[in-house]
C-alpha cells in the first residue's frame, strides 16, 4: 500500500516536470512552423524614399508632345515693316522634365508622400518641311529658293510661339502629375491604403 | 492526473491553432489587380495641346468673268485633345508569374477648341482674296473644330504614343508590385485591334 502511494507520488512529480517542458516544446514548434510559412511568402516591401525614386525612374514617360501647326510671317528684305509672305507649317513640340530630379519627402506618421517636381522645359521643336504652304503678298517671292528661308522662319516661329504658350506648359505639368499619380498611387495603396500623395512644383509656394 | 493531461492537450491544441491561422490574416495578398490597371489607364490619358491652322478657299466667290475673285484665308486657333485607351476594355489574366494584359487601341477621347484663341490676328487673308464676311469666319471656325478632331484621330504617331504611355505605366506597376513581394512577373501583351470605338466626346468650345 505504501509502495503504491510512493509510485503515484513519483508519477505526479514526473508529470509536474514534464508539463512545462511539453509546453515549451510545443511553443517552440509553433514558432518554427510560423517562420517556415512566412519564408514561403516574402514580406511585402515598406514604402521608403528609395522605393519611390526607383518607381519613377521611367525616362520614356518624361516627355509630352504638343502639336503646333502655325503660321510664320516673313518680312521683306528691303522693307522689314512689310510682310513678304505667310507660310503655314506643321510642327511637333516636346516639353519635358527630369523625373530623376523629383525630390521626395515621406511622413510615415501622417502617411503623406510629398513630391516636388522640377520645372518643365521645351526640349525639342520639329517642323515638318513637307507641310509648308504659302500665301504670297509679294508675288515675286514665289520662287524655288523660298523654301529654305521659309523653313528657317517656321522653326524660329514654332520655337518662339511654343515657349511663350503657357497652355503647353500647363498641360505638360498636368500630364506629369497624372503620370506620377499613376506610377505611385496604385502601388502604394496596395501596400498600405492610408498613404496620400501631395505634388508641388519647384519654386512655387503651396 | 486526468486534469493535468486535459490541460496539456488544451494547451497543445491552442498552440497548434495559433501556428496555423494567424499568418494569412496579417499579410494582405499583393498581386497585380485589374481595377488598379484601369485607374492607371484613366490617369494615362494624354492631354495634348493643339495649335492648328484652318485653311479656307472658295473659288470664284465674287466678281464676273475675268474679274472673278477667290476667297482665300487662314485661321490660327488652339485647343486641347485628349488621347488614351478606353479603361473599361482593359483586362488582365495572372497565371503564375506571367501577367497577360489586354489593351485596346488609343483613340481621341475628347476635343475642345478654345474660342478665346481666335482674335483679329488669327485671321490671315490673301491680298487678292474676295471680301471675307462674318459668315465666312463662322463657317471656317465650325470647320476648324471638325478638322481638329479629324487631324488628331489621323495622327498615328500621337495615338501610338498614347498607347505606349499606358503600356509603360502598366508594366511599371506590375514590375513594382513584383519587386515589393520579391517576385519577377513577365508581362505579355494582347493588343485589341480594330474595335469600333464610340465617337469622341463632343464638347462646347471653351469660353463660347
Amino acid at each position: 500500500m505504501e509502495e503504491e502511494t510512493k509510485t503515484r507520488e513519483r508519477r505526479r512529480k514526473l508529470w509536474k516536470l514534464l508539463l512545462p517542458l511539453c509546453l515549451i516544446a510545443a511553443a517552440a514548434g509553433a514558432l518554427a512552423l510560423r517562420s517556415l510559412r512566412g519564408g514561403e511568402e516574402a514580406e511585402p516591401e515598406v514604402v521608403t524614399i528609395s522605393t519611390l525614386e526607383r518607381i519613377v525612374d521611367v525616362s520614356e514617360l518624361s516627355t509630352f508632345t504638343a502639336v503646333y501647326n502655325g503660321v510664320a510671317q516673313v518680312p521683306s528684305a528691303d522693307k522689314p515693316e512689310e510682310i513678304s509672305y505667310y507660310v503655314s507649317y506643321e510642327a511637333k513640340v516636346n516639353a519635358g522634365l527630369d523625373f530623376q530630379a523629383i525630390a521626395f519627402g515621406l511622413d510615415a506618421e501622417s502617411k503623406v508622400i510629398r513630391a516636388s517636381l522640377p520645372p518643365v522645359h521645351i526640349t525639342k521643336v520639329n517642323v515638318d518641311i513637307t507641310s509648308l504652304d504659302y500665301i504670297f503678298l509679294d508675288k515675286k517671292k514665289n520662287a524655288s529658293t523660298v523654301s529654305q528661308e521659309a523653313y528657317r522662319a517656321c522653326e524660329a516661329d514654332a520655337k518662339e510661339e511654343s515657349e511663350g504658350e503657357q497652355a503647353i506648359f500647363s498641360l505638360a505639368r498636368q500630364n506629369a502629375e497624372n503620370i506620377l499619380r499613376a506610377l505611385i498611387t496604385p502601388f502604394v495603396e496596395q501596400l498600405d491604403e492610408g498613404y496620400t500623395l501631395e505634388i508641388t512644383w519647384e519654386g512655387e509656394t503651396e | 492526473m486526468k486534469r493535468l493531461t486535459a490541460m496539456l492537450l488544451c494547451a497543445l491544441t491552442l498552440l497548434a491553432c495559433a501556428a496555423c491561422g494567424g499568418k494569412e490574416e496579417a499579410v494582405p495578398e499583393i498581386a497585380p489587380q485589374v481595377s488598379r490597371m484601369r485607374s492607371i489607364c484613366e490617369l494615362a490619358v494624354m492631354e495634348c495641346y493643339y495649335h492648328n491652322v484652318a485653311k479656307y478657299m472658295e473659288e470664284d466667290a465674287a466678281g464676273i468673268w475675268l474679274w472673278k475673285k477667290d476667297k482665300h484665308f487662314w485661321i490660327e486657333y488652339s485647343g486641347v485633345v485628349e488621347l488614351g485607351v478606353d479603361a473599361s476594355l482593359v483586362s488582365m489574366e495572372l497565371q503564375g508569374d506571367t501577367v497577360t494584359i489586354t489593351l485596346p487601341e488609343a483613340r481621341v477621347l475628347s476635343c475642345t477648341v478654345d474660342s478665346s484663341s481666335l482674335t483679329e490676328d488669327s485671321f490671315i487673308v490673301d491680298k487678292s482674296s474676295a471680301k471675307i464676311t462674318a459668315g465666312d469666319e463662322t463657317a471656317a471656325f465650325a470647320q476648324a473644330q471638325a478638322r481638329m478632331e479629324e487631324h488628331a484621330a489621323g495622327d498615328r504617331v500621337l495615338l501610338a504614343s498614347a498607347r505606349e504611355r499606358a503600356q509603360a505605366l502598366l508594366e511599371a506597376y506590375v514590375r513594382n508590385i513584383g519587386a515589393a513581394v520579391g517576385r519577377e512577373y513577365a508581362v505579355r501583351w494582347e493588343l485589341l485591334e480594330g474595335e469600333t470605338p464610340p465617337p469622341a466626346e463632343a464638347e462646347a468650345p471653351e469660353g463660347a
